[in-house]
Formats: C-alpha cells, sequence, structure tokens
C-alpha cells in the first residue's frame, strides 16, 4: 500500500469506521427507549414490567454506543488486537462521562497504543503471547493511564460545558445552530460535512439531549424529498432522466436517506445545493425553535411517530420540504433544447 | 485494463452502492473492466479473491471507513480516494488512479 493519505485523512476514516460501527446500537438502543416511553409514560422506569424492560434493553444497548465508537476506532487503526483495548477505553470514557468525545479519543489513544506494541521486536517464542496475553495487558494498562491521569478530567469537563451550553441555548443560539447544521447536512448529503454534523447530533445524543436528532432528521430528509416535489411541480427544470428518478428521492426522503439527492446535485450543483441547503438550515432551524426531539437517530419517516410532537415535526418536515423545492423552481433554469438532445444521443 | 475496487461509507447503505455502481458504469463502453466489492452494513458483498486482487493492473479504494481483511492487498499499489467524490465523478476518478499508479 504505497498510497500515502494524509495523517488527518488517516484520522478521520478511523472516526468513520467508529461512527460506522456504532450507529446499530444507537438505532436499537434510541428506538427502544423510545417505544419504553411511548408505552409508560416518562416515568417508564420507575414502575416495573413490560415498558420499563423495553426501557431497559434499550439502555442496555445505548450503553455500549461509547465503547462500540471506541472498539471500532481502535479496529480501523490497529485491527483485529485493537478492538478489545478500545472497547475497554471507551468504556472507561462512558464511566467519566467523557461521553462521545472521550469515547473518540480513547479509541484514538487504543489504536496507537495497540499498533505501536503490534512493532516490538519480540523473542519468537513470545511472538504467540503478543495477542493473548502482551497486547490486551499492556495495551488496557497504558490507555487506563492515559484515560484516568490525562484525558479524563479536562475531556469530561469539556463535555459537561458542552452538554450545558447545547441545553441552556436560547431562541437565538438556537436558530443559528440549527441554521449552520441544516446547511450542513445538505452540503455534501451524505459526504463528510454531512457526517460531521451527523456526528454532532449524536454526540448530543450521548448526552441525553435529542433535539439536534431531530432537527438531523428534517434536514437530512428534505433535500431529497424537496428534489422530488421539485420534479413534480416543475418539470421544465429537469431532464427526462431526472425525472425518471423521482421514485428514488421519494424513497430516499422517506427512508432518510440523503444520497439520493446526490445525481441531481452532481448535475447541477450551483443551482442545487443552495437550494438544499436553505430548505434543509430553515428546517432545522424551524425544529429548535419548535422545541422537537426525536429518540432515534435513524428510520426516517418510519419513526418520527416517536418524536416528542409527531405533528409538528411532520409540519416542519413539509415546510422544509415545501421551502427546498421553492428554491428550486426560484434558481433552477429551465433544461433547453439542446441539454435535453445530448441526453438522447 | 483490469481494475478491482472496494467502496464503504460510514453508515454502509447508500454511498457504498452507489459508488459502486458508478465505478461500473464508468468503465461501459470503455477497453476496461471491473469488480467492485462493496463493504456495507451487510457485511462484504461481491468479495474480491486474493487472485482477482494479484491479478489486477490498478487497484482503487473509494472508502470512508477502514478497509476490512486488509491483507489481501498486501503488495499492491492502492490508489484511495472517498466514496464521495467517486459518486460525483467516477471516470475522473480512474482517470486519476492511473495517473497516479504511473499507467
Amino acid at each position: 500500500m504505497a498510497n500515502k493519505e494524509s495523517f488527518f485523512g488517516d484520522i478521520r476514516k478511523h472516526l468513520m469506521t467508529g461512527v460506522s460501527y456504532m450507529i446499530p446500537f444507537v438505532v436499537a438502543g434510541g428506538i427502544l427507549i423510545a417505544l419504553g416511553f411511548a408505552m409508560g409514560g416518562i416515568y417508564v422506569f420507575n414502575t416495573p414490567g413490560f415498558p420499563a424492560d423495553v426501557f431497559a434493553w434499550g439502555k442496555v444497548a445505548i450503553n455500549l454506543m461509547v465503547p462500540a465508537l471506541a472498539g471500532y476506532i481502535a479496529y480501523s487503526i490497529a485491527d483485529r488486537p485493537g478492538i478489545a483495548v478500545g472497547f475497554v477505553a471507551g468504556m472507561m470514557a462512558s464511566n467519566q462521562g467523557s461521553g462521545f468525545l472521550g469515547g473518540m479519543l480513547g479509541g484514538l489513544l487504543a489504536g496507537y497504543v495497540v499498533k505501536a506494541i503490534k512493532q516490538l521486536k519480540v523473542p519468537s517464542m513470545l511472538k504467540s503471547l503478543m495477542p493473548v496475553l502482551i497486547i490486551p495487558l499492556l495495551g488496557v494498562f497504558i490507555v487506563g493511564l492515559g484515560m484516568t491521569y490525562v484525558l479524563g478530567g479536562p475531556v469530561t469537563w469539556l463535555n459537561q460545558v458542552v452538554a450545558q451550553a447545547l441545553d441552556s441555548l436560547s431562541g437565538g443560539g438556537k436558530i443559528v445552530l440549527g441554521l449552520v447544521q441544516g446547511a450542513m447536512l445538505a452540503f455534501d448529503m451524505g459526504g463528510p460535512v454531512n457526517k460531521a454534523a451527523y456526528a454532532f447530533a449524536l454526540a448530543s445524543a450521548e448526552l441525553d439531549n435529542w433535539g439536534p436528532m431531530a432537527a438531523n432528521f428534517i434536514a437530512s430528509m428534505s433535500p431529497p424529498a424537496g428534489i422530488a416535489l421539485a420534479l413534480y411541480l416543475f418539470k421544465d427544470r429537469w431532464t427526462s432522466v431526472e425525472r425518471e428518478g423521482i421514485s428514488g428521492c421519494i424513497v430516499g426522503g422517506l427512508a432518510m436517506i440523503t444520497e439520493f439527492a446526490i445525481p441531481y446535485a452532481a448535475a447541477d450543483p450551483l443551482h442545487v445545493l443552495p437550494a438544499t441547503m436553505v430548505g434543509s438550515a430553515v428546517g432545522a432551524a424551524l425544529s429548535y425553535v419548535f422545541d422537537l426531539s426525536l429518540t432515534a437517530p435513524h428510520g426516517g419517516l418510519f419513526v418520527i411517530p416517536l418524536a416528542n410532537k409527531p405533528l409538528m415535526m411532520l409540519l416542519v418536515f413539509a415546510i422544509a420540504i415545501v421551502v427546498t423545492a421553492g428554491m428550486l423552481f426560484i434558481l433552477k433554469p429551465k433544461v433547453t433544447e439542446s441539454e435535453e438532445e445530448a441526453l438522447s444521443m | 485494463m483490469k481494475i478491482v475496487a472496494v467502496t464503504s461509507c460510514a453508515t454502509g447503505i447508500a454511498h457504498s452502492y452507489m459508488a459502486a455502481e458508478a465505478l461500473t458504469k464508468a468503465v461501459k463502453g470503455t477497453e476496461d473492466e471491473i469488480k467492485v466489492e462493496i463493504q456495507g452494513a451487510m457485511g462484504i458483498e461481491n468479495r474480491l479473491s486474493k487472485q482477482e486482487i494479484a491479478d489486477a493492473d490498478l487497484v482503487i479504494w473509494a472508502v470512508d471507513v477502514g478497509v476490512r481483511d486488509k491483507d489481501r492487498f498486501e503488495g499492491k499499489n492502492v490508489i484511495q480516494f472517498g466514496p464521495y467524490e467517486t459518486i460525483w465523478d467516477a471516470k475522473k476518478t480512474i482517470i486519476e488512479a492511473k495517473e497516479k499508479a504511473g499507467l
């Protein structure tokens, strides 16, 4: 593998790997917790019974979120031997209250520590002891030192500061947050900027604040859904090939797969991206204004009934779609005949 | 030219597949052949064998997350991209990969 990537490019890939393995835990956990609340009310955990059990299962899954994140970040760096050390680092972060941020740093620490240990030259008779004894033992020991005496304090502090800042955001701050978050989500539709904004929503969820997740839903669903509406209403703005993709856009919009909007943005980024960004930014900002929250990190329309205000959420979603489509109507020029001909050639 | 590629993305449900489709489309009507392995949320699909990788003239990774079973690629000159840029313009990806590989 001669082709070297930059150090930061590598880090980004490791973090993405962690997030990608973490998501199923958050999905199962978040939705079960929401179901528990739906069945047993907001004090579901106080009354033993089936709803409380469902809630508890969800909690177990969500508590594995940070360990899984750290474990698979370390896996991405150091391969298989990284997993165990990374999981322990993540659990330490969880216990310390340093959360998502602590888990990220812990996973990186674990990964690079294990990678370094792997490179130690050991006599061949000790080789077989590396994966079963030396790496896990030495790795967890070093990670423990790092997490407890170095990272733990400052990162836990930082995490609490972020949590308080999120909770205490007032009207104007929320709108700005929503605008930025929404625009980022629509900017590259599933690319790195989008995923950074998604990671923010996940990190907030870990702090038990699911408001950013609701904004995330609306801003991620409105680009494909808004394009679908524009495909239906403003036929002269699109080529015939583009119009055929409407079913994909509808599915993408309902299932929260922003990527379905990519072909449209790729064909005409300068007109399409500003439109989807405005629609998503407005949607996300409104989501904060109406204090929407959603205890599920993925699942599109199918999990909206679990939101704190489902009808309000649908309304905000509808507004975001209409704004996106309206912006497309304003910004996107009509398709010329020569473009249409070029396609049929 | 024989090309093999791996695609992956953070959620593993959309980008990985779209990048694979884009690459497959991009070689249509050219001299190149391509086989694309998708490392998505459901595991590895269309898996590349060690032999296929060894026989390839060009190895492209369009990945956002760590590649699984990396050891299959040992000794190969792997040209890396993001899945994102590949979806936007897979033809360019292939041209750039060839340049970087000195082909």
